[in-house]
């Protein structure tokens, strides 16, 4: 029973996964009907008037992400998604699928070493000068670093801010169509913001020839 | 004696309170003290210490890239431009500076130089992390209007 349940919580990202490969457990027909109808009937979505629309992607309604600026992030969604062939609507109008997700990243201040003049790294026996050398403090130097001069190098942080987000578009049953996830790195957090939303927003947009030409019934797995 | 007195007192005020001690008014004294003040969170203090370096040593990279990587810090883009971009005309191999001159030039829009950048830097940094980063960075560019 934990199982069957495991399965049916997690069956919509199933088919996400053939495609990106971020979500782990795979959707398994078998699910109890009873069970799904009652989760169907838990989930906020169930609020949204679902649209009976068979494999028709023409109306698509943006909720607000979980996680920091969830509900910002929505609105500049929105903001990319229109210009398309997509029609944006209301969360709570006739939609043929809804955009959703989470802000799995919103830092303000990633640190970074900046080491100040010339250090040294050995490598295949060879030792290499390295000038003002910035390293990630999440221990992506291969190489140990030794100040060149002998004596302690001065240090400075850089500080960059990050933003990472997880999206995926599932259609009025709840059964998803596309899923993607996307961080970047810029100085400030509207930067990083802009470009993380301008991706997917360019990925969802490039996808929905291909989810239109894909035949399918409301309610059923694509 | 009230000339002795008013002297004093003119002294006294004009003698800053909670300060760290005014360095020897030279590049590298006020260089270690910029860097002083930024590890204790002192920015603006910093800020003010590394421009009084760099006034005095303009050919030195790494004043010069202090005060840039201060400067973005404190959000003051176009001394930061300005300073990195004196780092980089100083030292070609200054790692951290085309760093973050990528980003800046990433903010700017100018999607050609930031591109140069990053460039740049993967062909210089031996950090895996960075290095996917400045890749990520370049494919995100390339997609860019021109």
């Amino acid at each position: 029973m934990k199982n069957n349940r495991s399965d049916a919580e997690t069956g919509r990202r199933g088919d996400a996964e053939t495609r990106h490969g971020f979500f782990t457990v795979s959707p398994r027909p078998c699910v109890p009907v009873s069970l799904l109808l009652l989760l169907i009937g838990c989930s906020p979505r169930a609020v949204v008037k679902p649209a009976a629309s068979g494999g028709r992607l023409e109306r698509i309604a943006v909720q607000a992400l979980e996680g920091p600026a969830g509900a910002e992030i929505a609105g500049e969604f929105r903001s990319a998604l229109e210009g398309s062939d997509l029609r944006v609507v209301d969360p709570n109008q006739k939609a043929d699928a809804f955009l959703a997700g989470s802000v799995v990243e919103h830092k303000a201040g990633r640190k970074l070493l900046v080491f100040l003049g010339s250090a040294q790294t050995v490598s295949k026996d060879q030792t290499l000068t390295a000038s003002n050398p910035i390293l990630s403090l999440s221990g992506g130097q291969t190489v140990p670093l030794t100040p060149a001069t002998g004596a302690d190098s001065p240090r400075i942080v850089a500080e960059n801010a990050t933003v990472g987000v997880q999206v995926k578009l599932v259609d009025a049953s709840g059964t998803p169509l596309w899923a993607e996830q996307y961080s970047y790195e810029a100085l400030e957090l509207t930067t990083a913001r802009r470009a993380v939303v301008k991706y997917l927003a360019r990925s969802l947009k490039r996808e929905v020839p291909r989810l239109r030409r894909q035949p399918r019934a409301a309610g059923a797995q694509p | 004696m009230l000339i002795l007195f008013a002297l004093g007192l003119f002294l006294f005020s004009s003698s800053p309170v909670g300060a760290v001690p005014a360095p020897n008014d030279t590049a590298p004294a006020h260089y270690h003290a910029g860097l002083a003040y930024e590890r204790l969170g002192r920015l603006d203090e910093a800020y003010t210490q590394l421009q009084l370096a760099c006034a005095l040593e303009p050919r030195d990279s790494r004043m010069a890239l202090a005060l840039g990587v201060v400067a973005l810090r404190l959000g003051r883009f176009e001394v930061a431009q300005r300073s990195l971009e004196s780092s980089i005309t100083n030292d070609a191999n200054s790692i951290a500076s085309y760093y973050e001159l990528a980003l800046l030039y990433e903010k700017q829009q100018a999607w050609g130089r930031a591109v140069d950048s990053w460039n740049r830097f993967l062909e210089l940094t031996r950090d895996d992390v960075l290095k996917l980063e400045a890749q990520k960075h370049i494919k995100h560019l390339e997609s860019q209007p021109p």
